[in-house]
């Protein structure tokens, strides 16, 4: 099934049934499974899923295809996650993870801390387990960033339009959840010392 | 010639992957000499690595519910809440 074929989107915007069942066999599962990775519960993830492909169907009139379906749909499905969690919402504009990590340089920009060797100290196991943990310290935003690259493993482009964030802001994301991901490893490491 | 911070960032920020030529050959010369900025690409790449494989295995252990793909068409297609 060819989704950017314009006969095919023809059908969707008809909502003919076989080929809106196509779209939720193509789609739906990676949806449900995307919203598990953000951090929603079973239910809350499928009613997510539910409300992402509704939301779809509704609005199917402005689908120009000049973007992927699946990019449209990840676009809702995070737009639904971030509104219902805006009150919790953090401020992207300074993080703590900043002061964290320029604290590691000197003034000439050469490591004061150097990052220790965490996998020494812990087998894999012991750190996948862990990076769960740690994921759930960061912000909504940087998670999603790290998730969309690491996990589902998106493109650049399509990562910021689903998040509708340019491409610098997507490496300020980054920069902030890969160190800020490496910064709570180590600190788990000196605990164990 | 890049210093250690701006090695980190480069590392971190994925603007090694798109940097040009002149950045990518001053990121590799400043990577042949510092161990610490060597460890840390590692690690950033571990760290990768392992969510993959972390979100790998909760997904093998979370089937998507029964019935689920069912409930959406019936939702969309025939207006139905679907859900229940």
């Amino acid at each position: 099934m060819n989704f950017s074929d314009p006969d095919f989107l023809d059908r969707v915007r008809k909502k003919d049934p076989e080929a809106l069942t196509a779209v939720v066999h193509a789609y739906g599962k990676q949806i449900f499974r995307a919203a598990l990775g953000a951090g929603l519960r079973e239910d809350e993830a499928e009613e997510a899923v539910q409300e992402t492909l509704t939301a779809f169907v509704q609005n199917i009139a402005r689908f120009e295809g000049r973007s992927h379906i699946r990019t449209w749909l990840f676009g809702i499905l995070y737009n639904k996650i971030a509104e219902s969690r805006r009150k919790r919402k953090k401020s992207e504009a300074h993080d703590s993870i900043d002061d964290v990590i320029e604290s590691r340089f000197d003034s000439n920009g050469h490591w004061i801390r150097p990052p220790r060797d965490v996998e020494e100290i812990f087998n894999d196991g012991e750190l996948r387990a862990m990076i769960g943990e740690c994921l759930e310290g960061l912000s909504e935003k940087q998670k999603n960033a790290f998730v969309l690259k690491e996990v589902e493993g998106f493109p650049t482009m399509e990562i910021c339009e689903i998040l509708d964030v340019t491409g610098t802001n997507l490496g300020v994301l980054l920069y902030r959840a890969r160190n800020g991901l490496r910064e709570c490893l180590e600190s788990k490491g000196v605990e164990r010392g | 010639m890049l210093s250690c911070r701006d090695t980190a960032k480069m590392i971190s920020d994925g603007s090694m992957e798109t940097t040009g030529f002149f950045g990518k050959l001053f990121l590799r010369l400043h990577l042949m000499m510092c161990s610490n900025c060597r460890r840390l690409l590692k690690q950033i790449g571990l760290i990768g690595r392992l969510a993959r494989e972390q979100a790998a295995a909760e997904r093998e252990n979370t089937p998507v519910p029964e019935g689920m793909e069912k409930r959406i068409v019936d939702r969309i297609c025939g207006g139905g809440k679907g859900k229940g």
